[in-house]
């Protein structure tokens, strides 16, 4: 009695949400995988036809698409590992904090919280070539000798992610800092009496424990690295080679119009990241199971 | 004892490197806000605005629709909070506290949808919304971005509602209440912490959009900050102090929040992973 009334509530309970999401979003999901098998071109729309696989093994003889891929594999890896090591830093630096961890907290918060267009704003204007902050403190202090063009062609993907270092970093640093904040004290004690030095406790205890929160930042910091598309599109535009998947299939589907195209890279995309979330998750299940 | 002292001035000197590392950037923004256009091509550089000026300020809230902007923001922000949490408590109630059938299907179904490109849904999102009439209104923005963080409220609401004791419903209910009631007038005001941290996080989410707001909006009354913002600064020869000026006021909410809210955004981004 109780129970069919538990889930006859549950399904009302449950109803709005699941409606909102499906008619929402389960509507465009379902017609980019439609459109990605048809050549509709919005430049002609009369000409729209089903074309099988067509997209697909343009896709595959596109060119811009490896380059792409390539550059965007190169973001997502090169900025994921620097906020990994950077995070891991910031969080073991900001452990223990007694007095101050409000404000140390809200600090290393601020980055993360900022508009990301606004954080690439920011970027743009401290590595100017003429009036940034960067260049200017560098010839001060004598470690440059003509201005440094960043956001040029040799250095511009140094650059993007250098912004999304800085900006994101703090997310991963506070999901460690919990995971620290996780580990018994007693492990730490125990170790000490057993006369274990500072890096053999961190291999033998820290890292083991931490391991389920670094695969957590690393999954979402990974998944959303490898759909960029606002620090890029506003650092750069995506030109010097700093081009992302998701600003390549921005340009098909609202420049060119190539909505058949458009859809087919899309949904490569999203296979793309749904394999590397499934690898990332089983590869956290396999490091976190019991020896 | 001489290792532990030296230690620790080694940790305060690493957490004052960190948090200049956070904060100097912005600083550095504020500064150029300030700071006359003739001040910002000497050279060397001033670091602190010399004389300090307001004119930017008053150069962004008199030019164009910069006001309107912040105002839309606000709108966005505020209504797309208000709609998920609508719509994500009483789903996340019951996927955390209520016998349901296939709750891996509808976990996944909501879980699915945050790892799909957000760059795939807006086309098809975009003529949904052209064919409602909707283009340059609320609803355009409001609505996608529920849909954006409604897996992300669900999230940590479900955490939070399953750390409630099991026994809150059921002495609601020998009380009389119905269970409905006991959702609202018992466990909903008990979770007022969880509620604000998913609140909060939502609201920063949607202030912050970009790409959405960048295709949805074709008119400078429309738009919202981040938007004015790219576009502003793309428009003409940079004014710096301007754009400065510009970014700084619309900092200024989500900095707010972070200094009021500080403990709950922690919560929020670490729930889940804590067991």
């Amino acid at each position: 009695m109780i129970r069919r009334h538990e889930t006859r509530l549950a399904v009302w309970l449950l109803t709005p949400a699941l409606a909102f999401v499906v008619v929402l979003g389960a509507f465009p999901v379902f017609s980019q995988f439609v459109l990605s098998f048809t050549d509709l071109n919005l430049k002609f729309p009369a000409e729209q036809g089903f074309v099988g696989l067509a997209n697909f093994a343009r896709l595959a003889g596109d060119g811009v698409f490896w380059r792409d891929l390539g550059q965007t594999v190169k973001f997502t890896v090169v900025s994921v590992s620097l906020e990994l090591l950077l995070g891991l830093a910031i969080a073991l630096i900001l452990n223990k904090v007694v007095r101050g961890r409000t404000a140390m907290n809200s600090s290393i918060l601020m980055p993360w919280v900022l508009p990301t267009v606004v954080a690439a704003t920011m970027w743009s204007l401290l590595l100017n070539d003429r009036i940034g902050l960067v260049n200017s403190v560098l010839g001060r202090i004598g470690l440059m000798d003509a201005p440094i063009v960043w956001l040029g062609p040799r250095l511009a993907m140094t650059s993007v992610i250098l912004a999304d270092v800085w900006k994101t970093t703090p997310f991963v640093a506070i999901i460690l800092l919990a995971g620290l904040k996780s580990i018994p004290r007693q492990y730490y004690e125990a170790a000490e009496i057993d006369g274990a030095g500072r890096w053999a406790t961190f291999r033998a205890i820290t890292l083991p424990l931490l391991k389920p929160f670094i695969a957590v930042a690393v999954l979402f910091r990974a998944m959303d690295a490898f759909r960029i598309f606002d620090l890029i599109w506003v650092l750069t535009g995506g030109a010097s080679r700093t081009e992302t998947l998701s600003i390549y299939i921005y340009r098909v589907l609202f420049r060119y119009a190539d909505v058949g195209y458009g859809s087919a890279m899309t949904v490569a995309l999203f296979a793309i990241v749904f394999l590397m979330s499934l690898a990332l998750i089983r590869f956290m299940r396999l490091s976190t199971e019991p020896r | 004892m001489r290792r532990l002292r030296h230690d620790r001035i080694w940790l305060w000197l690493a957490r004052a490197l960190v948090v200049a590392a956070c904060l100097v950037p912005l600083y550095w923004i504020l500064n150029v806000s300030l700071s006359t256009s003739a001040a910002l091509y000497k050279t060397p550089l001033d670091y602190f605005p010399r004389p300090p000026t307001l004119e930017n300020f008053r150069a962004v809230f008199r030019a164009n629709q910069f006001p309107r902007n912040v105002l839309n923001s606000f709108a966005v922000a505020s209504l797309t909070t208000l709609l998920t949490l609508a719509l994500g408590s009483p789903a996340a109630y019951a996927l955390a506290r209520l016998r349901v059938r296939r709750k891996n299907l509808i976990l996944a179904i909501f879980l699915g949808l945050a790892i799909f490109p957000a760059i795939g849904m807006i086309g098809p999102l975009y003529m949904a919304m052209a064919r409602l009439g909707l283009i340059n209104r609320y609803p355009a923005l409001v609505l996608p971005y529920t849909l954006l963080s409604l897996p992300l409220a669900i999230w940590i609401l479900t955490q939070f509602f399953s750390t409630l004791p099991g026994s809150l419903e059921d002495a609601a209910l020998v009380d009389g209440c119905t269970p409905i009631q006991a959702f609202v007038r018992v466990i909903l005001p008990l979770s007022a912490p969880g509620l604000a941290t998913a609140a909060v996080l939502i609201f920063i989410f949607a202030w912050n959009e970009f790409l959405f707001a960048l295709i949805m909006t074709s008119t400078p009354d429309s738009r919202t900050v981040p938007v004015a913002l790219a576009l502003f600064a793309g428009l003409h020869e940079l004014p710096w102090g301007t754009i400065a000026a510009a970014t700084v006021v619309s900092v200024l909410p989500v900095l707010a929040l972070v200094a009021l809210f500080q403990r709950r955004i922690v919560e929020g981004l670490t729930s889940g992973v804590e067991r």
